[in-house]
């Protein structure tokens, strides 16, 4: 039994049993220690007191080490932490050290059991979770376990479909080449049922007699491990018809873990109507070819989006450039002779802009000189990009060749005609000087000569010169207008007079061989018009002279009118008319209504065609109606250039 | 007219105290808390005593439920005045401060109604809260609740303070154990040792 010390009060008592009671109910050791120390301090003798755990030991005022009181706190039998209790009656205070101490002890234990409490629920937390994590990782494994077997499962399905639907034929071959599996598109084409392949010797079912050694041979070879899988082949099939197929292989070694071949997978398919197309397309190609050689023409396409530019075999040939050589614009550019160049360029960027690209040009290829025609058809999306186009190259150097030679040689002939036309005028002009001499000596003599049978012979040889003079002066003006030297004069004149005396002049003869000749000029026509007088009255005088040369009965009708903004001049007869075919020629020089009447009605044959070169010159157009024996009506209008008093007038 | 020297029950304790007596309680959690709170309350209207609670995170529904079990309706007991029930915020941080005047009047005033209605005794209990320690006023907590013993020595409410262990550090429990003359000890009233009498303590 436990003795107390008389001084030990049971105020003091209740105080540390009260400590140590409620001391357990704080939060944590901190506050535990801070409350015993609180409680300590209201012990009978007791000044402060505090804890040391850890640094120097503080100094609190005029205490000495002697009245301090340590009351060690162990855990584990380690020393936690020193409750020191600063004693200012030892003599009220000692008495309680006993039980100060017991308290320490208890309140050791209290820490401890926190501690461990604390441990334990902390360990109980890392278990729990720990538990809790292995169990959602067990949880999740077993998740992904199961969602890696359906997958799996998925996929062998998905698989097994693909190869059922697929349209190629899936075959495995064991070892020594017989049929492990088939899909239904393989049993189909080969006429089988599947399990009527399952297990029979590949080759001897599906290859053709004559190639299953050889193959046989490959497929020992492949199994054995002495040869590579051959990853791709192409070989003939016969289906139960007897029909073959050329299918294209793709094939693979199945081997087990540890390397065993354990035998082949190949996927087949039927190229058979691919290949025929490809054989027909390629044929079609040569025709193509062999037809571009033959023509000349190549073609090319351009592809924007896929940057590519094709040219056809004679695209290549015409440029002298190796098939497959690189394309690009600059290089076809600087095949292009350089004189040209600037022209293509503009060219190919307007068509690059939608306009058409339709060009001839030269190429300098291996030194010499190509005419080529260039066409291209270019393709625009909806905002104007290009897309592509397609284009022809045509080596048309033979045919500009010609055309060149056929310019040269016009050329050639139009200088030839101009230097007669020349040689024509000249030597007309030069033969009409001594024959208006010789006129003029002629009317001289017929005031000399006298007695009928000279003035006869004299009247005959001044006819003859007269016409010789006619016929000279024609010559004379178709040859200037054949080298381009007649003049067409503008000025003004009386229309009407300059009619009037044309038709004056034929009246007479006409009279003398019985016709009678009118002249019409419309009213509304001016008086004055502007216009070349002479070679109007030139034209004129030929298809009057005519008409009446023509016409042995019946009239001659001249009439001038105005029609819209010409004048019409027509000379109608009555006389023998000219035929279909005559009618084709009569504007042809030396050409008259019929050679047979040449004679016996005389003329140059120029007069006709003088008469066309003429009216045209003068901005006119000269036509004939006609039917044999029935008379013929020569019309020619000229434009109707009204003049202006400003503009001086011939009388 | 209260009779200072009727014994009252306090409900969680063995022992019957004389009315007016001024308990602190330490808990250590909510049911121990709870479980104080709501006997206290029930034997002050059973006894038919006024009672006062100001309380944090008791509802009113834990209330009616346990009241309406021991065949007390708490509605019934508003409305007469039996219960006053209040936010412990609302009656300790008035005007955003701790105001022992202002406390003690405020019990003063619940004093002079009980007594103007007829009671025969009165009740409060009090939940203190933590943040005390840090309002403006807190440090006068403990002159308020030496305070209060002195008060209650002419107004003789029977009052428990309930102080919560873990949300007072060690040295301030023991200093709010050194102004209560009676405390609770796992269920059990006992004299404080370490109370200083109010003149000793206001006097220091």
């Amino acid at each position: 039994m436990t003795t107390i010390p008389s001084q030990v009060s049971a105020e003091g008592l209740a105080k540390i049993l009260l400590i140590q009671s409620m001391a357990n109910q704080m939060s944590d050791e901190k506050a535990i220690l801070d409350f015993v120390c609180r409680g300590l301090e209201e012990m009978p003798g007791a000044g402060r007191a505090y804890v040391k755990d850890a640094g120097p030991t503080p100094e609190h005022g005029h205490t000495s080490e002697a009245a301090r009181c340590r009351f060690p706190v162990k855990l584990q039998g380690k020393k936690f932490a020193e409750i020191i209790v600063e004693v200012d009656s030892p003599e009220h205070f000692h008495p309680y050290l006993s039980f100060i101490q017991n308290l320490c002890f208890t309140v050791a234990v209290m820490l401890e059991e926190k501690w461990l409490r604390r441990d334990n629920e902390r360990h109980h937390q890392e278990l729990e979770l720990r538990v809790e994590e292995r169990t959602r990782q067990l949880r999740e494994e077993v998740r992904e376990r199961e969602a890696a077997e359906r997958r799996a499962v998925a996929e062998k399905l998905r698989a097994e479909r693909y190869l059922e639907v697929a349209e190629a034929i899936t075959i495995e071959l064991d070892p020594l080449g017989r049929i492990a599996i088939i899909n239904k598109w393989g049993s189909e084409i080969l006429g089988y049922a599947p399990q009527e392949l399952i297990g029979r010797d590949w080759l001897d079912v599906a290859i053709p007699p004559e190639q299953r050694e050889p193959i046989r041979e490959v497929l020992r070879e492949i199994v054995s491990g002495n040869l590579g899988p051959l990853e791709y082949f192409e070989n003939e099939i016969v289906t139960r018809d007897g029909e073959r197929r050329l299918i294209a292989w793709h094939n693979a070694l199945l081997r087990a873990e540890d390397g065993q071949i354990l035998g082949t997978l190949s996927f087949g398919s039927d190229i058979t109507e691919s290949k025929a197309a490809e054989r027909l397309l390629r044929i079609k190609q040569n025709d193509l070819d062999h037809a571009q050689a033959v023509a000349h023409l190549g073609n090319w396409r351009l592809n924007v989006h896929s940057n590519e530019l094709t040219w056809s075999d004679e695209v290549y040939r015409i440029f002298g450039v190796e098939k497959g050589s690189l394309l690009t614009y600059a290089m076809f550019l600087s095949f292009v002779h350089p004189e040209d160049r600037a022209f293509v360029d503009t060219q190919w960027k307007a068509a690059m802009n939608g306009r058409p690209y339709d060009i001839d040009h030269r190429i300098i290829v291996n030194g010499g000189v190509k005419w080529v025609r260039e066409k291209a058809e270019l393709e625009f999306d909806e905002r104007g990009n290009l897309l592509g186009g397609f284009g022809t190259v045509q080596d048309i150097t033979d045919r500009k060749q010609l055309e060149f030679d056929l310019l040269d040689s016009m050329r050639a002939a139009e200088e030839a005609n101009r230097a007669k036309s020349q040689f024509l005028a000249n030597m007309s002009h030069e033969l009409r000087t001594p024959l208006t001499v010789i006129m003029g000596a002629l009317g001289l003599m017929g005031t000399k000569i006298e007695g009928p049978e000279l003035q006869q012979l004299l009247g005959m040889a001044d006819d003859s010169a007269d016409q010789l003079l006619r016929i000279i002066t024609e010559l004379l003006d178709f040859s200037l207008i054949d080298a381009g030297q007649l003049r067409i004069d503008e000025r003004s004149f009386d229309l009407r007079k300059c009619t009037q005396q044309v038709v004056e002049m034929f009246t007479s003869p006409a009279r003398g061989k019985g016709i009678e000749i009118d002249l019409a000029i419309s009213p509304d026509l001016p008086v004055f018009i502007i216009g070349d007088p002479n070679r109007l009255e030139q034209v004129l005088k030929h298809l009057v002279e005519n008409a009446v040369k023509f016409t042995q009965r019946g009239r001659v009708e001249v009439s001038v009118a105005k029609h819209q903004k010409k004048v019409a001049f027509t000379v109608r007869d009555t006389g023998i008319g000219i035929s279909p075919s005559q009618m084709k020629q009569i504007f042809d020089p030396f050409t008259q209504v019929d050679g047979s009447m040449t004679r016996p009605y005389g003329g140059t044959g120029l007069g006709l065609a003088l008469s066309k070169e003429l009216v045209e010159l003068m901005g006119g157009k000269i036509q004939v109606q006609s039917e044999l024996g029935h008379g013929s009506t020569f019309t020619f209008s000229l434009p109707l250039k009204v003049f202006h008093k400003k503009e001086k007038v011939d009388f | 007219m209260i009779d200072c020297s009727a014994y009252v029950d306090l409900g969680f304790a063995e022992v019957r105290l004389p009315a007016g007596s001024h308990i602190c309680q330490i808990y250590r959690d909510e049911d121990e808390r709870n479980d104080a709170l709501l006997k206290f309350l029930l034997h002050g209207l059973r006894a038919g005593e006024c009672n006062a609670c100001f309380s944090r995170d008791i509802s009113e529904e834990t209330l009616r439920t346990h009241f309406s079990h021991n065949g007390i309706s708490l509605d019934e007991s508003v409305r007469s005045g039996a219960l006053s029930l209040a936010e412990a915020e609302d009656i300790y941080f008035k005007n955003g401060r701790f105001d022992p005047d202002l406390m003690l009047d405020s019990l003063a005033a619940f004093y002079s109604r009980a007594v103007n209605e007829g009671y025969r005794a009165a009740r409060v209990i009090g939940e203190m809260l933590p943040e005390i320690i840090h309002c403006p006023g807190g440090e006068r907590l403990l002159e308020y609740e030496s305070r209060v013993t002195l008060f209650l020595r002419n107004h003789p409410l029977t009052t428990v303070c309930q102080y919560d262990a873990h949300a007072f550090d060690g040295a301030t429990i023991m200093d709010i154990l050194k102004v209560h003359p009676m405390m609770v000890v796992r269920g059990t009233v006992i004299h404080n040792p370490f109370f200083v009498a109010p003149e000793d303590f206001l006097g220091k």
